[in-house]
This record gives C-alpha cells, structure tokens and sequence, in this order.
C-alpha cells in the first residue's frame, strides 16, 4: 500500500549555519489494513516521516509511492500536494477548526475536497462519521466547547468522512489524561480495523505502540534502527538502544566467545558470569557486546550455568506486580515478579535465565 | 547538502515569486533610484541621464545653509524628544503605579488623541498664539493689559512644544508598556530590605526602566526628525528649516524647477541617520528582552498611594490634557463662523454651520473627500493583503526565501517615509500613475509594509500551523486553507491592521503633498492649501469634519483593543 525508500531530510540549524539531519535513509513499506507504528524517542523524525508521507514536508531525497503511483520522487522529480493525495490525518493538537461547529469541521474533507457532494450526501456522511466516534449529538456544538477527548473523537471523524486510504496518527493520544487514554486506545485500534484502514501511527510511548500495532518500526537521531512485530521487538532486540527502549532491562557488558549472526546462539563472558543466549545481531569474533536480562526473565535456579547469586536489596510492592532490586556482588540487577511471590529483604538465591530468553547484542556505541 | 527537490504545494511558488517581486519593486527600487538621484547633475531627471556627479554632497556638507538645516534638525529632534519623554514618563507612572483618579480614562485619552492629524493641531496652535490675533494673546492683553504677544508661535521653541505635546500620547503609550512589562516584585524586595521610596525608585526602578526608555527615545527621535506637518506650517514662517521641510521645497519649489539632485543628497544624508538609529533600536530591544527574561511575566502591580497629593496631581494632569485639546477647541470654535470671530460668549448666539454647508457643496473638497476614501479603503485592504503574504512567507518559509523577504519588508522602518516617497516620485514622475490616487496608495503600502509585515508575522506564529495543515490534508489547496482557515482565524488582528493602516493613511500629510497634482488632492493637501489660500473657516470646519469622522472610525475599536488589553 505504501512504500518508503531512501527517505532523506536535512533542515537548517536554527539560528546557526549548520545542518541537521531529521531524516538519513528510512525505508519501510506498509501493507494494505495494517496498523503501522512509527516509534522512537522525541526529535527521532517520527513527525518528519509521517509528514513527507502527507507531503507536507518536502524531502530532500527518497521515494515515497502510496498504491504504486509514485506521490514523491527525488529522482522522478514528482510532489503530489497533500491535497491530492487522498489521506486522513489526526493531528497531535488535533487541529480542530475554532470558528466551526463540530459539523462544520468535519464537513470540511467533503466541501473542499476533490468530489462534489449535494448538501444531503454530505449531512448522511458527517453524521455517519460522527455517529462512528459516538459524537452524533454533539453535531450543532461550537467547537471550541468540547473536551480534550471529544476534540480527538472529532478528528478522528474529520480524518475518516472522506475515507481516506491511508490513515496518519501524530501522537493523538499523548494530550489526554492517562485513562481517556487507554480507552482510546482500546477504541482507535477497533475502529480502524473495523474499517480495514491502512494506518500510520506515530508515537514516543513503547506500549501504546505495544498495544495498538501490527508491526513496529523503532527510530532513533533520523535513522530506523529496527523493524518488526510488537513481540519481536521486544523479545529479540537488536540494539541496547532497542532494548532500553521497549521496557525496562538491566544491561551487563561484556565479550563474546566466537562471531554470530543474528538469531544464532552464542557465549557472553560477563562480570556475572558465562552466559549462553541468542545474538539479537551479527557480533563479531571476540568483540565488544552486551547482555539484556529482562526483569521477567528472571526466576530462582541452579547455579549451572546462565545464573548468578543474588542478594535482595528491596521489594516495591505494585499490586500488578513487585519489583525486586537484586544485587550481584556489586552489580544492581533488577526483577519483577508475580505479587504473589514471597520475597524476603536481605535473603539470597541462585538467579537463573533460560537462554532462550537471554539477548546478546553488540555493545552500544557512543550515541551519534 | 542532498539536492532539495522543488516544487511542493502548488500555486505557493508562483504566489511566493509574486510577492517577493512586489516587495523588491516597493522597496529597493525607490532607495536604488534615490541614491542614483542624488549623484544626478542639477538640472536632469534620473531616469534620463547617465552622468555621474558628487556635487550635491560637497554642496550640502560645505553649504553653511544646508549645515544650519542638520543641526536644526538634531536640536529639534533632540530636544522634542527629551520633553515629550519627560512628560510621558510621568503620565504614565501616574497610570501604571499610582491610584490617581481617572488614570483609565487618561489612558483613553491618549489613545484618541493619536487618531488627530498634527497639521490639525498645528493650525490650532496658531490661532491660540501667533502673535497678532492669536486668542490666547489678545486675553493676556484684555486680562492683565499686557502689551505685544506673549505667545509667540512662530520661534524654534514654539515649534519644540507643540512637537512635544503631539508626541506625548505615542511616548505615553510606549512607556507604559514598558512600565507594565516591569516586575514590580524586584522593586518590592527594594522595599522589603528598607529601602526608602525615593531609593527605590532611584536605585531600582530606574535602572530597570532605562533600557526601555531609551529604545523609546529612539523610536521618538526617528518619528520627529522624519516629521513634516509641524515644521511646515509652523517651522517655515518661523525661519527653522529641517531636513523634511528642506526636500519638500527643493522637489516643489515655490519659484524655478525642482532640484531633484540636492534633495537625493539631503535624502541619502536622512536615510543615514536613521540607519544608526534603527540599529541603536534594535540593540536596545534585544537588551530589553533579556530584562524581560530575567524579570519573567508581568505582574500586577502594586499602586503607589498618592494621599494628600491625589487631587492636586489629578488637577495638573486634566489641564495638561485641557492643554492638549485646546488646539482642537480653537478649530471647532474657528468653523462656526463664516468669517474669523475671535472667542467670547457674545459671539456665541451668531454661531452656525454655514460653514459645513459651504464646503460640502464645493466640488473641488467633494473631490477630495472621494479620493480620500478611496486611497485609505484602497492602501489598508492592500497592506493587509500583502502584509499577510509577507507575514506567512517569513514565518512558514524557514529557507533562504522567507529570509529574504522578512529583511526586505523591514527596510521600510528604516526609511524615512519623505525619503521613500520622494524615491517613488523619481521612480513614477514621468509614468501615468503619477497625479493618480494610486501612486499614494503604492507609496502608503510601502510606508507601512514594515509595521504590517510584523503585526502579521507575530499574528501568525502564535497560530498553530497543523489547523492550516489539517485543511491541506482535507483536500482543500493552499489558498483555500488560507482562506476558509487561517484568514478567518487571524480576522482581529488582520481587522486592527486594516483600521491602523486606514488612520495612518487618513492623517498622513507626507505622501499627499510630495505627490500632489491638481487631480489627486485628498483632505490632509486639501487642508494645507485651504489654509494657505486663506480660508481659515473652511479650513477649521473640514478639519472638524475630518477629525470626527477619524474619530468615530477608531475610537470604538481603540477602546476595544485596549479593554481586552488590560483587564485591570
Ligand atoms: N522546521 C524545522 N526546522 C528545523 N529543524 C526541524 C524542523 N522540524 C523538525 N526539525 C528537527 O528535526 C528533528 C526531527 O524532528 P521531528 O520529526 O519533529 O521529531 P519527532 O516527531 O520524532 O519528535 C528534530 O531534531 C527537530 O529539531
Ligand atoms: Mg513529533
């Protein structure tokens, strides 16, 4: 449905006479009714991507082709504008019109947009969107006087009367209130399913991307760092970046025993020990790399291998779950247990991982 | 860097190259043509002639003549300037940080009286004292027997007054502004650590103040030495040339032709001393801004209680504003008679609007009112229109493009409106435009890109671009989303732009006389020459007139803008 390639963006510093680089070389493609997730921490280029694809930023080299016709292209020399490239766009402050009602915003795609529609095929469509995001009796309201929420809700339906083939979400949900927006969460990823709709979502936030995507593309100073399923990501990061990044994971450095390519197992010496797990990219021969241990990963074992003695330091009860601050030697590692689990400050046990669920990635470079 | 792409919207590149060929014709091709004019030979047009000559500035900088009209020029900028300062900083404590009765109405006042055209005031001024029949001469003689005038309005320090008094309500403005922007907490731990008043205010609220008083300093320097009306109706009789005066009476001389050469040099020389002062402007407001950070938002001061002093201070500030107004009193005094009555309370039963019907029957004046109408309509829906393109190119175009627009609008600041406009008559002098109403309306554009270019520019920065980018998105063009979406959202202020370039138009005198022909009078040429003729009753109640309906326009949305300002 979309394909993005060789993606390049580079704004003047501001102020001074340098260059930044928003954008180096992202390429992705997305598949028709996926649920697609831009991810990354702020000033990644996540909103410089989504906005090249909306073409409301121009990109200084790439290619971005949406339904095999080519709506931007560095070599071809083609920009379609926005306008006429048939998209839906939710907007981080939602962008909802002040001197409009809530109908009149959403009429909007209709009234201006390329087909002409009678003033009844129009009433039918707005209502029928905004009975979509249950806001049909807020229709007449000025829309200055709706809530955070109901704001969203109504550019949820602008975004979507004029079915659109591609969908775009720039943090929609980052404004609201912590549980609006699980429930929005919950109702944007049924409602775009529910209308087979190509989306693109972007956000800062590892569960919500979690949560709502299909797959996941994680970036980081401009460039994608890595590509995949939720469950891929986090289980089989290929960076300490990605890793951090997903959840929370304590990291020990060490060497690995002989090269690896990604997927393959694999030795890490370790202030803790010698540990076996799977390569979560290539390492070369004795080179620099670091082992992830999950805090769920982590259970009580046999001291064989893969394990480590630890001493509990504390216990935060979460009602969830309970986070365990363990100590190996020097070394603060942490778990997280079920909050039925009976842990005692002070005690010791033997720390095991399976080494199916150790990750060993190359060490992290100095960050660009 | 990669190669950029080109292209984008549509319509936005050929909007863009419009407008950026529009500002470059407005505003460089009249400073290219001026300081081509003042290396011209006397006695040839610039657009004529290829000859090359220095002769206009070793003339003017060895001319004991022409050195009298600089140092004329500094002494009455300098000295108007300290004045009105004076005054206006007073004023405005008194309204920002003391509980002085009727300090909102004053406020009111000052606002208004800015809306008054100074050639108005500056006729007022003469009736009240020049020095044979002026009213306020003949009742020191019938009052006190004093013999000869003791008003004299024709001398350099009448001049310096009446200037001040025209500038106090701009200075006041500035000043209180300034005096607002103040964190009056800094001067209550002055306070706290026992600081008498008089310490206070000399150790901390001055310092703080200082910055901003100077950049407003500036700002008033720049308007009085590019000033024209007062020097011309009172300067001129009084034998004080300045350099305003001096360039209009080289281009439109009473006797011989016009030396366009000597008034490019006195032009050149104009533009020079403003340059230095804009850049002093805006070295002192970039200082005042790191005041402002340290200092954080305003707050709401504390008022300084006046006591015993609270009537006798109000007293003295209503007379002064009684002062102000008695120019205007004099003019609407001065049309209620067919012929010339000096004020008393016999006279009063014969009083008429005669006068009023007279010269609404005049066609000549019913020309001018048209033209009027049309050149202030014309240039304010003009400078809002541009001004908003050039406004959004320099904020949404972040490329060398927006740059280059943003510095090109703001040259207007730091040309002396006489001297562009006399650039523009050099430039259309011999093209159809000139002697039309347009060729005001261009110069009024130019004049004012400046302020409108800003007033949009900020407007437009504090609107978040994703709602113009959300219409894109819903299909609509760039034009379209301009106007369905960021013009309606932008209506105030483009509304506020329009009525202040629409007053600024009206009372302006500069344009209309360096540009005047028979066929393009409008009311501020058609006053001067009224009065020059003599018709003093005609002259008064079309000024009346003139200054009621300006008033009737801009007042209410004055007062508006200043409610929703200060809501204290
Ligand atoms: N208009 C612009 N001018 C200059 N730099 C910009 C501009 N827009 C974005 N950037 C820079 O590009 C980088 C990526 O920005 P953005 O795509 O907004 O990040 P994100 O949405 O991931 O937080 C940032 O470093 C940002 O400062
Ligand atoms: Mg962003």
């Amino acid at each position: 449905m979309l394909t993005v390639e060789g993606l390049r963006k580079v704004y003047a510093e501001k102020g001074g006479k340098g260059l930044a680089v928003a954008l180096n070389n992202v390429s992705f493609s997305v598949k028709e009714g996926e649920f697609f997730t831009l991810l990354g921490p702020s000033g990644c280029g996540k909103t410089t991507t989504l906005q090249s694809v909306a073409g409301l930023e121009t990109p200084d080299a790439g290619r971005i082709a949406m339904g095999g016709e080519d709506v931007f292209s560095s070599e071809r020399r083609i920009v379609v504008p926005p306008n006429l490239r048939n998209l839906g766009m939710v907007f981080q402050s939602y962008a909802i019109w002040p001197h409009m009602t809530v109908f009149e915003n959403v009429a909007y795609p209709l009234r201006h947009g390329r087909r002409k529609l009678t003033e009844t095929e129009i009433r039918k469509a707005v209502m029928q969107s905004l009975a979509m995001v249950k806001l049909d009796h807020l229709a007449e309201r000025p829309s200055p006087m709706l809530s955070g929420g109901q704001q969203q809700r109504v550019a949820l339906a602008r975004a979507l009367v004029h079915a659109p083939r591609l969908l775009l979400l720039d943090e929609p949900l980052s404004n609201l209130d912590a549980k609006l927006r699980d429930a929005m969460r919950e109702e944007i990823r049924n409602l775009v399913k529910a209308l087979n709709i190509t989306t693109i979502f972007v956000t800062h936030d590892q569960v919500e991307a979690m949560g709502m995507s299909d797959r996941v593309m994680l970036m980081r100073a401009g460039e994608a760092v890595q590509l995949g399923t939720p469950e891929d990501i986090y289980k089989r990061p290929n960076s300490v970046f990605t890793a951090t990044f997903m959840g929370r994971s304590t990291v020990v450095d060490g060497v690995v025993q002989g090269s690896a390519r990604a997927g393959d197992e694999v030795v890490i010496g370790t202030e803790l020990g010698l540990f076996r797990g799977i390569a979560g990219n290539a390492i070369a021969d004795g080179g620099k790399a670091a082992l992830i241990l999950r805090p769920n990963a982590i259970v009580a074992g046999e001291l064989d291998g893969n394990s480590f003695p630890a001493t509990v330091e504390s216990v935060t009860f979460l009602g969830d779950s309970q986070e365990v601050r363990l100590r190996s030697g020097d070394f603060p590692v942490l778990q997280v247990t079920s909050p039925y689990q009976r842990v005692e400050v002070g005690s010791s046990f033997n720390a095991w991982i399976d080494p199916a669920h150790c990750i060993i990635v190359p060490a992290e470079e100095p960050a660009p | 860097m990669t190669a950029a792409v080109k292209g984008g919207i549509p319509l936005q590149r050929p909007v863009t190259v419009l407008v950026f060929a529009i500002v470059l014709a407005l505003v460089v091709l009249p400073l290219l043509v001026l300081l081509r004019t003042s290396l011209l030979p006397a006695g040839q047009l610039p657009l004529e002639s290829t000859d090359v000559t220095f002769a206009n500035f070793v003339t003017l900088f060895t001319s004991k003549n022409s050195l009298t009209i600089l140092s004329n020029t500094i002494i009455y900028a300098g000295s108007s300037t300290v004045l009105a300062l004076v005054v206006a900083t007073v004023l405005a404590y008194l309204t920002e940080r003391t509980d002085m009765p009727g300090r909102f109405l004053l406020r009111t006042v000052m606002f208004t009286w800015m809306t008054i055209p100074a050639l108005i005031v500056g006729f007022g001024w003469i009736l009240l004292a020049n020095p044979g029949s002026g009213v306020l001469n003949l009742w020191a003689r019938q009052l006190f027997g004093i013999e000869g005038a003791l008003f004299q309005i024709y001398t350099f320090p009448a001049l310096v007054i009446t200037t001040t008094i025209a500038l106090v309500p701009t200075s006041f403005i500035m000043i209180s502004g300034v005096l607002r922007n103040m964190d009056p907490q800094l001067e209550l731990a002055g306070s706290v650590h026992g600081a008498r008043r008089s310490t206070v205010l000399r150790s901390i609220t001055m310092p703080l103040l200082l910055p901003g008083l100077l950049s407003s300093a500036i700002y008033m320097l720049m308007a009085v030495i590019q000033t024209f009306d007062l020097p011309l109706v009172i300067g001129m009789t009084a034998k004080v040339p300045v350099v305003s005066t001096r360039i209009y009476l080289l281009t439109a001389p009473d006797v011989g032709v016009p030396r366009y050469g000597a008034a490019g040099a006195f032009g050149v020389v104009l533009l020079a001393l403003a340059s230095i002062l804009v850049w002093a402007y805006l070295r002192l407001t970039r200082v005042q801004e790191r005041f402002r950070v340290v200092s954080g938002k305003a707050f709401r001061p504390k008022r300084v209680q006046l006591g015993a002093w609270k009537y006798p201070v109000a007293a003295a500030v209503w007379g002064y504003c009684l002062i102000m107004a008695l120019p205007l009193l004099m003019m609407i005094w001065a049309s209620l008679f067919p012929t010339y009555r000096p004020p008393s309370l016999e006279t009063l039963s014969e009083a008429s609007l005669d006068v009023y019907r007279t010269i609404l029957e005049n066609n000549a004046i019913l020309r001018a009112l048209w033209n009027t109408a049309l050149m202030v309509v014309a240039t304010a829906t003009l400078t809002v229109l541009l001004c908003f393109f050039t406004g959004w190119l320099s904020v949404y175009r972040n490329d060398g493009v927006g740059r280059v627009i943003d510095a090109l609008s703001f040259i207007p600041m730091t040309v002396p409106p006489i001297v562009m406009v006399l650039g523009i008559l050099l430039i259309y002098l011999k093209t159809p435009l000139y002697g039309t109403v347009w060729i005001m309306v261009v110069a009024h554009v130019t004049i004012f890109l400046a302020f409108g270019t800003r007033t949009m520019a900020t407007t437009l920065m504090q609107l978040n671009r994703e709602l113009a980018n959300a219409a894109m998105i819903s299909g609509a063009s760039w034009l379209t989303s301009l106007r369905t979406i960021v013009l309606p959202l932008i209506a105030p202020q483009a509304i506020n732009l329009w009525l202040w370039s629409f007053a600024h138009a009206a009372r302006d005198l500069t344009v209309p006389l360096m540009l005047m022909t028979l066929a393009n009078t409008v009311v501020a040429s058609t006053l001067l020459n009224l009065w020059q003729f003599p018709n003093l009753p005609g002259t008064a109640a079309l000024a009346v007139m003139f200054s009621g309906v300006l008033l009737l326009l801009i007042v209410p949305a004055q007062i508006y803008i200043s409610r929703r300002y200060d809501q204290d």
